[in-house]
């Protein structure tokens, strides 16, 4: 009873309030539209929303660059800083050759980033902490370059100021050192031994290679750790290539630089030798050194087989000469060829031979000649008979 | 060493190192003596060195780099 109240009230409530529905249809349409709109200018503001973060992933590339730009950018910074840390020099040297040994010096140190110098390892040795500009990210240590040339300097002085060049011992057991180590000797006066230190070189004196250097230089403390190990038991001082990770016990005198290097290690030798020849003065100063670098790097058997190769071609060149003798041969033949037609008119001589043949005339003019060749017979028979006789007489005798 | 005179009696005065004052023994043989030369205002050697003694102990804890570094940037601030 009380369910069918309910639903008489409701009939009645939807008669009465038609109007009313009609209208509100309506403002639900309104209503709507709005929204629509809404949902589109949302819809329209994701995609905004996705290109500033496209751009924000671009915009840190470019940063990225600068920050791996600004160390080497400072790198000059750290030079200039040292120079000024020089006054005495300054005062002592007119500006214009101030300005000459700075120039030399950044273009030194160009040469030697441009050869990957700088590029240590990605372990420290404490001693070789004070060269080590910074780390990478990768963890590999950035050598700083002006401490390098400064080492680079007192090494040329200390090799300058021994007497005799012979005395000194430039030594290199890796082969990427070894076509350095030769050029060094060749320019320097020095002596070289590139490839594997005999052990007693510097102590056993029974040894034919048996010498006692006054200063030994070597590409890498741990790869010739034999020379090493003998100039402590001689009193000889050491000029070393340390790497970041190198040890420096009985090093006198560290270079810090890459020495795994073909570049690097070539770079550092030129540098070391031109800065001997310009105090020894055979480079005069503000004169530039003809030699070039690639003199000093090393080079494959490989790359050496190619140039063998562009060798060969010359042979080949030779090849075709041989060619040309034998068109001389050729020659010879045809000179030959001209020989033969002498030799026709022999034939033609011979072909008048049997002429008289087919000629019956000759035959019996041939046969009218016998009787009286019969006369002539028995006077060659019983000459060749008595010459038989002789003969057949010793014999039997 | 010196008697009251103060003259030198010993026939052989022992070299000492320049980075650690300590006595370099005649059987040192891990001792080295390094010249270091000069250069003029050319940049050219002019036969004058600078002589710096380092004895084995040093070197067999390999602070000879630092040690000369340190010894040469005394001299350099002087001489160059």
């Amino acid at each position: 009873m009380c369910i069918s109240k309910w639903v008489n009230h409701g009939v009645y409530g939807e008669l009465k309030d038609r109007p009313m529905f009609l209208q509100r249809p309506n403002a639900h349409l309104h209503v709507r539209l709005p929204r629509v709109l809404d949902a589109s200018q949302i819809k329209s503001s994701l995609p905004n929303y996705n290109l500033p973060q496209r751009r924000r992933s671009q915009t840190p590339s470019p940063t990225a660059q600068p920050r791996s730009g600004d160390p080497s950018l400072s790198f000059p910074s750290f030079c200039r800083p040292r120079s000024l840390a020089f006054p005495s020099t300054m005062a002592a040297a007119a500006g214009g050759g101030a300005v000459r040994a700075l120039s030399q010096k950044e273009q030194d140190i160009q040469m030697m980033l441009a050869a990957d110098v700088h590029l240590g390892t990605k372990n420290c040795d404490f001693q070789t902490e004070r060269y080590v500009f910074k780390r990478r990210t990768d963890g590999i240590y950035i050598i700083n370059l002006g401490k390098t040339w400064d080492k680079l300097q007192l090494a040329a002085r200390v090799i300058v100021a021994i007497e005799n060049p012979q005395d000194i011992i430039v030594q290199s057991a890796r082969p990427y050192g070894q076509r350095a180590v030769l050029k060094f000797a060749q320019y320097t006066g020095a002596h070289a031994i590139a490839g594997r230190h005999t052990p007693g070189t510097f102590t056993n004196q029974l040894q034919t290679s048996f010498s006692e250097p006054r200063l030994l230089i070597l590409t890498d403390p741990r790869t010739d750790h034999q020379p090493i190990k003998e100039s402590a038991l001689g009193n000889i001082p050491t000029i070393a290539f340390c790497d970041t990770d190198s040890p420096m016990r009985y090093v006198d005198i560290g270079i810090p630089a890459n020495n795994k290097g073909r570049n690097s290690i070539g770079c550092l030798f030129w540098l070391l030798s031109r800065m001997v020849l310009q105090m020894r003065g055979t480079i005069l100063p503000g004169h530039k050194w003809e030699v070039m670098v690639d003199l000093f790097f090393y080079r494959d058997p490989e790359e050496a087989k190619e140039q063998e190769e562009e060798v060969a071609a010359a042979p080949e060149f030779a090849a075709i000469t041989d060619y040309q003798g034998a068109d001389q041969w050729g020659g010879d033949q045809w000179t030959s060829d001209v020989a033969a037609p002498p030799v026709a008119p022999t034939g033609a001589d011979w072909g008048a031979a049997p002429a008289p043949v087919p000629t019956g005339e000759g035959w019996d003019q041939a046969g009218a000649p016998v009787p009286a060749d019969g006369t002539v017979p028995p006077v060659v028979a019983p000459t060749g008979w008595d010459q038989a006789a002789p003969p057949t007489a010793q014999g039997w005798e | 060493m010196q008697n009251e005179e103060g003259k030198t009696v010993d026939l052989y005065v022992p070299r000492k190192c320049s980075a650690t004052n300590r006595i370099i023994t005649a059987k040192d043989h891990a001792s080295v003596q390094i010249n270091i030369g000069h250069l003029d205002a050319n940049g050219l050697y002019d036969g004058h060195f600078t002589t710096f003694a380092l004895s084995g102990f040093v070197r067999a804890q390999g602070d000879a780099d630092s040690s000369l570094d340190r010894l040469w940037q005394k001299k350099a601030d002087i001489k160059q």
